[in-house]
């Protein structure tokens, strides 16, 4: 390791910085005990038993990183299949959707900008009542942007459906990850377009946010470690729950646009 | 033997070749995500979740950087999206719980924190960006070079965001910073 820690010394854009300062945190600040190798190399060999072969994390929608800095090393990432890799057959299906459903998405939020004079509703129906749904709110005015939303209001809540009624049989499905990673990278499409869309929508695509990341969680942890994929699931059905966040869902997307 | 050489005969199945991988970098790799979670499990996740990423990326790895460093940047990216997850857990489970006991407890936890509570909560308020250079950095010793590899951004934007850190810190600690001059 070269240490170039003191090549700029005192740092001459922070007048006053003393590195014996940080020489003081280093022994303090999360200092790392001793690493425990053979507990975690059981664990890790475990996890390549599981995977069956090196090289088997070449599936983009796996390797795609929403909050993403990973793969910006070392080899430039083959996109082909390798052969005899067992990708699961839902998610060669939902490739093709996903892409769909994103460029819908980009659509809808582009339509919704251009032609929103406003925010998506009236402001002064911005604050929902705590408790309340979508539906006490006012109706919506069509736009591109409501519709986007509510078309992934509908996808989402089929996802809900399918990881709850797993769970409540014991079972985490791990090709639902996908699935869940591209639902969490639309949400988080709409939550970006904040200004533009009600205060109750912005609320529940945060807390949608929230359920997928833990969907998310479960899924990457089951098959390595069934004990934390119940942890994740049993938070993501307290978070359900607690937030109603199903019944406010299906108040945002009725049966018409579910399956749109 | 060189670690590239390791990586090729981990790539055609010796898991002994990944064993040697794993020795000659899991300390490193350990004390980073130690340092950026705080937390012994979290650390102990992150770093088998990093190693497993690599191992099924090993196809991937053509040796246009060290290993070392390949592992790294995949490493980093697991601790950042993990301690991502990990907040929002634990900001929901927080305005889940019992409010009042928390506050009643935080005023005699809050009260006079010494130096070193202050410098250790200004690092942790520290942006992610930021706070991840300054641990590599000044508390790990990596190279600006490493640092900017790993993260897959310019050396210059490494120094720049080590030094907006320090700047961040002596801003956010003000007069405790005196007690250390």
């Amino acid at each position: 390791m070269t240490n170039d820690r003191h090549e700029d010394g005192r740092d001459p854009t922070v007048p006053g910085f003393v590195p014996e300062w940080v020489d003081a945190v280093r022994e303090t600040y999360h200092a790392p005990p001793g690493a425990p190798r053979e507990e975690m190399w059981a664990a890790i060999e475990a996890g390549m038993t599981a995977a069956s072969g090196p090289g088997t994390g070449t599936d983009p929608a796996q390797d795609a990183d929403v909050d993403g800095v990973i793969d910006l090393v070392g080899g430039r990432a083959r996109r082909e299949p390798r052969p005899g890799s067992a990708r699961p057959r839902r998610l060669r299906s939902a490739a093709p959707w996903a892409v769909a459903a994103a460029a819908l998405l980009v659509l809808g939020i582009g339509i919704g900008r251009w032609s929103a004079a406003g925010p998506l509703l009236p402001t002064g129906t911005a604050n929902a009542p705590a408790g309340g749904t979508i539906a006490e709110a006012p109706a919506p005015d069509g736009s591109g942007l409501e519709l986007a939303a509510r078309m992934h209001f509908g996808r989402t809540e089929s996802l809900l459906a399918t990881v709850r009624s797993d769970a409540r049989a014991g079972r985490v499905d791990g090709s639902v990850g996908p699935w869940a990673r591209t639902l969490l990278a639309q949400t988080r499409l709409l939550m970006d377009a904040r200004g533009e869309t009600r205060d109750d929508v912005q609320q529940l695509l945060s807390d949608l946010e929230l359920v997928l990341v833990q969907v998310l969680g479960a899924t990457e942890a089951s098959g390595m470690d069934e004990e934390r994929a119940r942890e994740e699931l049993d938070l993501m059905i307290r978070s359900l729950e607690r937030g109603e966040i199903l019944p406010r869902i299906r108040s945002a997307a009725p049966s018409t646009m579910a399956g749109a | 033997m060189t670690e590239f050489e390791w990586a090729e005969q981990a790539r055609d199945g010796d898991e002994r070749a990944f064993r040697r991988l794993y020795d000659a970098n899991v300390d490193r790799i350990y004390r980073l995500m130690y340092r950026m979670a705080g937390e012994e499990q979290l650390a102990k996740d992150f770093t088998q979740e990093a190693f497993l990423r690599a191992y099924r990326k090993l196809d991937q790895f053509r040796g246009d950087a060290k290993f070392s460093t390949w592992l790294h940047s995949i490493a980093v990216s697991v601790a950042l999206n993990g301690i991502r997850k990990a907040d929002r857990h634990r900001k929901r489970e927080h305005a889940l719980d019992d409010v009042s006991g928390i506050l009643a407890a935080a005023p005699s936890k809050r009260a006079e924190p010494g130096v070193r509570e202050r410098i250790e909560e200004a690092v942790d308020q520290l942006p992610d960006i930021y706070r991840t250079v300054f641990l590599m950095h000044d508390l790990e010793g990596y190279a600006h070079g490493e640092i900017a590899t790993s993260l897959g951004v310019a050396e210059g934007t490494s120094k720049a965001r080590l030094s907006r850190a320090r700047a961040k810190l002596r801003e956010a600690l003000g007069d405790a910073m005196q007690e250390y001059v």
